[in-house]
């Protein structure tokens, strides 16, 4: 962790840093935003009559 | 909504799976890994990780998927809300690997066009290890943004062969399975065959199975480990929730998902006797790398035209070896296309196939980056991050998920339902959910 943080500024795989935080940062924060995104798109289509299915663990 | 499509039989669902499990981390991945840490160290870790991990994991996403009926997004929802998020990532995650997984397809597949060429190339090292930097005029760094035309053909055609297979979901891919699981089994056993035989295989084969005591503490071999057996089990990528939605009620999850893995490991080490009996067949033992890219498109091309003194033979092993490549990644790939489709179709109330031919378009257009010149060094960027780095994480939030918010024994109740000769023991089924927390705290501190 120590290494994607801050040893060789993030330049590992003999890549340079701006590529490494287009290609491999930004790549991840968006994979993990997703969720959030998709979160405030839905809230928005909801408004606009968009209804979530009841999904429920029936034993 | 549409009527959910289901698999036709057990042995359908139980193929699919396995197609989807065993793909190219299984035939140039596995290897390279095994090479990195010491062959018979990396296979006694793999096979701990598999067993602790990968298999109740496995099982998780299998089960939860055939309760709820659902993709990976809305099944975590199903486990609660706030969960929504994690298959949300998984499904992103899975979304960016296709991009370049197509693409890796792509080559494989200009390179099976081309190994007539390995005809004229008996012992020339250098011109065989040459051929698929001048095939793709790939550069290896972050310059260039032409696109050859030729690869852009084979992309074209990977692309449509994707869809192809998935354009009816669970039914078409059904159809392909009984091809494409077999056929890559029998092309690696021509290979073993070959390899085998060949003086100075025994070598290669000790490096695979005898470990190395010392290599145990490396934490890096840990992660590999850990991070082989999600990508090749196709867990954590979506793949499996969609899958499992379409198992139907009687089936006996437990059984069915120790044969996939353990198909799906013998996969692996049958994989990396090729390789590794080759290698050293051929004397090139130490040529074998950790990046499975340059193991298949650098290494092994060299190690082929070293396999006899006859060209035209090493040419019909070359073919063999990429059509074996093309056999095992088309079932990997359209199953990504699958998990993403499904996740999405689900969560919107979507025809799955508007959706299939969405993703195979945008994922299509944003697969062009990879074969620029600077292609290979996008793709392995990103191939490290999304593939060991992000991969880990949501399995470890999917493990907190389950494990810690949910009710691990009602999951543990769904494997077993039908279970009859083997039922899966509580004590083993929560070893991934413990063992997720070293997870973390070995990502932190290897530094992959």
């Amino acid at each position: 962790m120590i290494t994607l943080f801050g040893v060789n500024g993030g330049n590992y795989g003999g890549y340079p840093i701006w590529a490494q935080v287009v290609a491999g940062w930004a790549v991840s924060v968006l994979v993990f935003a997703s969720g959030f995104i998709a979160k405030i798109v839905i809230a928005r289509m909801k408004k606009k009559g968009y209804t979530e299915d009841e999904i429920v663990w029936k034993d | 909504m549409e009527k959910r499509g289901m698999w036709s039989s057990r042995l359908t669902f139980i193929l699919a799976a396995i197609g989807s499990a065993v793909g190219l981390g299984n035939a140039w991945r596995f290897p390279g890994l095994a090479a990195k840490h010491g062959g018979g160290t990396f296979l006694v870790v793999y096979l701990l990780a598999m067993l602790l991990m990968g298999i109740p994991l496995l099982m998780m996403e299998i089960a939860i998927a055939r309760k709820f009926r659902r993709g990976a997004i809305e099944s975590m929802r199903g486990i609660g809300k706030k969960w929504e998020p994690v298959g949300w990532a998984a499904t992103s995650n899975a979304f960016v690997i296709v991009c370049y997984y197509a693409v890796v397809f792509a080559w494989v597949i200009l390179m099976f066009i081309n190994s007539w060429q390995f005809a004229n190339m008996t012992g020339d090292n250098e011109a065989a290890s040459g051929l698929f930097l001048q095939l793709t005029q790939t550069t290896g760094a972050i310059e260039g943004t032409n696109i050859p035309g030729i690869v852009l053909v084979c992309l074209l055609i990977s692309w449509g062969l994707i869809f192809y297979c998935i354009r009816n979901g669970a039914s078409s891919v059904g159809k392909v399975v009984k091809f494409t699981v077999f056929a890559p089994v029998v092309l690696l056993l021509i290979m073993a065959v070959k390899g085998c035989t060949m003086p100075g295989a025994m070598e290669g084969i000790k490096m695979l199975f005898v470990p190395d005591i010392s290599a145990f503490s490396d934490p890096s071999l840990w992660v590999d480990a850990i991070g082989q057996v999600f990508y090749s089990l196709s867990i954590m990528m979506a793949i499996m929730f969609a899958y499992g939605s379409y198992v139907g009620n009687d089936a006996d999850i437990a059984a069915d998902a120790m044969i996939i893995a353990f198909s799906d490991m013998a996969v692996s080490v049958l994989s990396g006797i090729v390789m590794f009996s080759t290698m050293g067949g051929t004397g090139m033992l130490g040529e074998i790398t950790a990046s499975g890219i340059s193991t298949a498109f650098f290494v092994y091309p060299t190690a082929i035209v070293n396999l006899t003194g006859n060209g035209v033979v090493n040419a019909i092993f070359g073919a063999i070896f990429y059509l074996m490549l093309i056999t095992l990644a088309i079932d990997s790939a359209f199953s990504i296309v699958e998990g993403i489709s499904a996740a999405i179709a689900d969560k919107f109330h979507l025809k799955p196939k508007t959706v299939t031919i969405a993703v195979c378009a945008i994922c299509g257009i944003i697969s062009l980056v990879f074969i620029t010149e600077a292609g290979l060094a996008w793709l392995d960027i990103v191939d490290n991050w999304t593939n060991q780095i992000n991969l880990i994480l949501i399995g470890v939030l999917e493990c907190i998920a389950i494990g810690w918010t949910f009710s691990l024994r009602k999951v543990l109740g769904e494997v077993n339902k039908n279970a009859k000769r083997f039922k899966m023991p509580y004590w083993w089924f929560a070893s991934s959910i413990n063992l997720s927390r070293r997870c973390c705290s070995l990502v932190c501190s290897s530094g992959t």
